[in-house]
């Protein structure tokens, strides 16, 4: 279906192309878009003198043969000329120069888009199509049922193609192309049409389609999978030019590669660009927590600053679009992580909050007045801070950026100075989430109701919280399937004499737990909740392994109690600051052992244990970190 | 040439395909369907007719055949023109999406038109016997004089097509050069009664419709003979145009996508 001036020079090319088995042959092809736009009379009257030749080379001189059989991938960005280089193959477009011989095969191409006449129902359209593609009315006719079979369009086919959905449009398009086989089919980025059944059925019509050893493909992609699954062989398009063209695997990976250093190259010019273009606000505050709803300490200095530094221009850093932050304040405001917008909030906040490891994940490069502040979530924990895996890379950028460490013991102070932000300046405030544990019997005592209500807990039944940590992988057979919470509820009710309600909260890592939890009989799943402050404020009794809220939980003066069947193991991998028994808190190695711990637990004792802890690990703890915090940040304001 | 009659012979069933399908569509869509193709010229004729015998008292014998002959004509011409202005715009979505010589369009349009002035001029066969036309053997005469039409037609329509592509607002000024040349075809006056000379031979001359029509007349109404000479002109300037036309096309339909 060539037009005549090019099926005379492939007839002529033919012996110098030789090769019958090639289903494809393109021998130095040339495309561009002379810029002859469509002109109106006026500028076609009065811009004789002269035409403009502006001219844009889409394809720059491309050769490949495809073998008859072949399954070719066809990769690069956007404009690189990939769907310029099929329509040229389907015969669309005339290349500028070179040979495109498709040896009398059949082609069909598949693309987004339409190439339907709206007036016309889908029947006239499937006929016209077909008869287009080279097919005789009476093959048409005799595939016809399997097509709107497979397009499900049922009695829309007799409708005029203008009333149609988009999806259902796509779907005729594709279930003709497929169901009339091609010799030579292009597919052009459609292997993801319609909804998600369709889509699968698609998928595997199309696997079934090219798998046939005669057919030659043809697939435009930017998904690496669908290249990966389907093609045998890959050719890689850069600005009109063949770059790579091979075996699949490793084409796409040098692609990648390409691809990763380009957008790299991006996001270095943008944090360049913003660091030059903006200046620091004195009075802006960026806080960038780990995660939008297990980041207390954040959240509740901005609540506090909110209500009492109402001239604070408050920036808040979400990770991701649908991320809730919990905190619905309109002078607030919020970035999504590496957008222009927030390159632009780093690079402008006086202070800058981080409660994890998050602005180092990039190299970002802070204006000499800009101060940084850290703070730890563990406190008081015995689990060593630096025994998470953290980068060399991160380590030092976290120790050029950091300037203040926010602590609220010697004992924190201790661990920041032995780890990599050794000779960071210390705030002695303690942390912000832990001014609610001080608040007044009131304050509690609405938020006990809060908690209650919330999870509907039966008038005089008490609250065990048991939360314990995340494990690596290869810990994972932790103590949560050897938990009986049957045989802690009776230990309990032995003891103290109650009826108890227990709330199981899992590492926010671990939400594919939460399924499991719910299942679990008489335990309700309190994973959902955002602040573990407060459900600690409504507890009774609190239970874990080696989780550092248990340690902030002293401050309620409420029995705790350690379950870690699993002690030794987690020791060796991430490394404990103090054993587990230098702790106030009972330790257990199974479910007996908690059964006992909890059956001789001693009030008194547990408490006067507490306080020589609180005091040996020089906890400075009072309830007003907020506070405290905010007069640091003004003074830095200056 | 020969990739024409190559691709004509290819594309015969699309051609027929399409054609149908048009026109099927075209009569679902409407309440009177089909008999919008006799009506259109009809209410058309009872208006000249009105205008010309009542507020000027002026007409020609038989002028509602007359005036219906010619309109038929003219419809044809005019209506296929003013489609292929147009047609690689709205053929967008096929063209974009596989190869189709593009004068294999203007065939559909031509045949489409075709069929509905057949449908009109049963109309005037019915017409004939009850005026008392009284009926000759110059009948015969409107067949080359057919022919003649639809190869200038085509001619025209195939340029109007390579230049619609380019020049974006060209719809626009075609439809006032077609008004002009609808004034000066004698679709609702006859130019060789109401055109003094030497204008008028200038008329029938130059414009080929303009002939046509009156041909049309004279071998259907007045038992007139045609002037085969000037027929067999237009004839060939039919074919001359209808060459360079499709020369164009060919030349040029595959830049036609990227710039539209």
């Amino acid at each position: 279906m060539h037009p005549g001036g090019m099926a005379n020079e492939c007839s002529m090319n033919r012996m110098i192309l030789g090769d019958m088995m090639n289903a494809i042959e393109v021998r130095d092809l040339h495309i561009s878009y002379k810029t002859i736009k469509a002109k109106s009379i006026k500028q076609t009257l009065f811009s004789l003198k002269k035409s403009s030749t502006d001219k844009f080379e889409a394809v720059r001189g491309v050769s490949f043969n495809i073998k008859k059989g072949e399954i070719v991938g066809l990769i690069g960005k956007n404009g690189s000329g990939k769907s310029t280089l099929l329509r040229s193959i389907a015969g669309i477009f005339s290349p500028d120069s070179g040979v495109i011989d498709t040896n009398g095969n059949n082609v069909s191409l598949l693309s987004i888009g339409v190439g339907f006449q709206n007036e016309l129902t889908g029947r006239d359209n499937i006929f016209l199509s077909g008869l287009l593609m080279g097919f005789s009315k009476e093959q048409i006719q005799e595939k016809y049922e399997e097509i709107v079979r497979f397009s499900e369009l049922g009695n829309f086919i007799n409708a005029p193609v203008k009333t149609y959905s988009s999806g259902m449009h796509s779907k005729l398009a594709f279930s003709i192309t497929a169901i009339l086989e091609t010799d030579i089919m292009l597919i052009d980025e459609i292997l993801s049409v319609g909804d998600r059944k369709f889509k699968k059925k698609s998928y595997a019509k199309m696997q079934e389609l090219i798998s046939h050893e005669d057919r030659t493909v043809m697939i435009v992609s930017h998904s690496s999978d669908t290249i990966k699954k389907l093609c045998n062989r890959v050719i890689w398009l850069n600005d009109g030019l063949i770059v790579a063209d091979g075996e699949t695997g490793e084409t796409l990976r040098q692609y990648n590669e390409y691809m990763d250093y380009q957008e790299a190259l991006m996001a270095k010019a943008d944090k360049v660009y913003w660091y030059n273009k903006v200046e620091v606000k004195k009075n802006q505050i960026l806080l960038y927590p780990t995660y939008g709803r297990y980041c207390d300490d954040i959240r509740y200095l901005c609540k506090y600053m909110l209500h009492h530094c109402p001239d604070w221009d408050l920036v808040w850093v979400k990770r991701r679009e649908n991320e809730k932050i919990g905190i619905r304040a309109p002078k607030l405001k919020v970035v999504l992580e590496k957008t222009p917008e927030f390159y632009r909030a780093v690079y402008s906040s006086k202070i800058i909050l981080d409660d994890g490891m998050n602005l180092v994940k990039e190299d970002i490069k802070k204006h000499a007045e800009q101060r940084v502040y850290k703070i730890l979530k563990g406190s008081l924990g015995m689990k060593d801070v630096t025994g998470e895996k953290i980068s060399q890379r991160k380590k030092e950028r976290s120790a050029r950026l950091v300037d203040y460490c926010v602590s609220n013991s010697a004992f924190e102070t201790e661990v920041y100075h032995s780890s990599f932000w050794k000779d960071k300046q210390i705030v002695e405030s303690g942390h912000p989430r832990n001014d609610l544990l001080f608040a007044e019997g009131p304050v509690k005592r609405e938020l006990r109701e809060k908690v209650r209500a919330y999870y509907k807990i039966p008038e005089g039944n008490r609250i065990v919280l048991y939360a314990p940590t995340y494990r690596e992988k290869t810990m994972e057979q932790g103590e949560w399937e050897t938990m009986d919470f049957a045989m802690l509820r009776e230990a309990l009710s032995k003891r103290f004499g109650w009826e108890v309600s227990i709330l199981v909260r899992a590492h926010r890592k671990d939400k594919g737990k939460w399924a499991e939890i719910e299942k679990a009989e008489g335990v309700v799943n309190a994973g959902g909740y955002s602040e573990i402050t407060e459900l600690m404020v409504a507890a009774d009794v609190g239970i874990t392994d080696y989780s550092s809220w248990i340690f902030d939980f002293l401050f309620l003066e409420k029995p705790g109690f350690l379950y870690a069947p699993n002690a030794k193991e987690y020791q060796e991998q991430r490394g404990f600051y103090y054993p587990l028994e230098e702790t106030p808190f009972p330790v257990a190695g199974d479910m007996k052992s908690l059964a006992e711990n909890i059956a001789a637990f001693d009030e008194e004792a547990y408490q006067k244990k507490a306080k020589g802890f609180l005091g040996e690990k020089g906890c400075m703890e009072k309830g007003n970190a907020c506070e405290a915090l905010a007069e640091h940040f003004r003074q830095q304001m200056g | 040439m020969k990739k024409f009659w190559k691709d004509l012979k290819r594309y015969k069933s699309y051609i027929i395909y399409a054609t149908k399908a048009n026109l099927k569509s075209e009569v679902a869509g409407s309440y009177l369907n089909w008999l919008w193709w006799i009506l259109d010229p009809l209410l058309f004729m009872l208006v000249y007719s009105f205008v010309a015998l009542i507020v000027f008292g002026k007409g020609e014998p038989f002028f509602p055949i007359f005036v219906f002959i010619g309109l038929n004509a003219w419809n044809f011409f005019s209506k296929s023109v003013n489609k292929s202005v147009k047609m690689i715009r709205s053929y967008k979505g096929t063209i974009s999406k596989v190869y189709i010589p593009k004068y294999v369009l203007i065939l559909i349009v031509i045949m489409e038109n075709l069929f509905k002035m057949a449908v009109a001029f049963l109309l005037v066969l019915i017409m004939l016997p009850i005026y008392r036309v009284p009926i000759s053997w110059h009948v015969v005469n409107v067949i080359p004089i057919f022919f003649t039409m639809v190869v200038f037609t085509f001619g025209c329509c195939s340029l109007m097509l390579h230049a619609g592509v380019y020049v974006a607002d060209l719809a626009n000024i075609v439809t006032v050069v077609l008004r002009l040349i609808f004034y000066m075809s004698g679709i609702f006056y006859s130019i060789t009664r109401r055109v003094g000379e030497p204008y008028g031979s200038y008329l029938l001359n130059v414009n080929p419709m303009a002939f046509i029509i009156n041909g049309l007349r004279d071998s259907l109404l007045y038992n007139q003979t045609v002037n085969y000479g000037v027929l067999l002109f237009f004839f060939a300037i039919g074919c001359i145009l209808s060459m360079i036309g499709v020369w164009i096309i060919d030349k040029h339909e595959n830049s036609y996508v990227k710039v539209i």
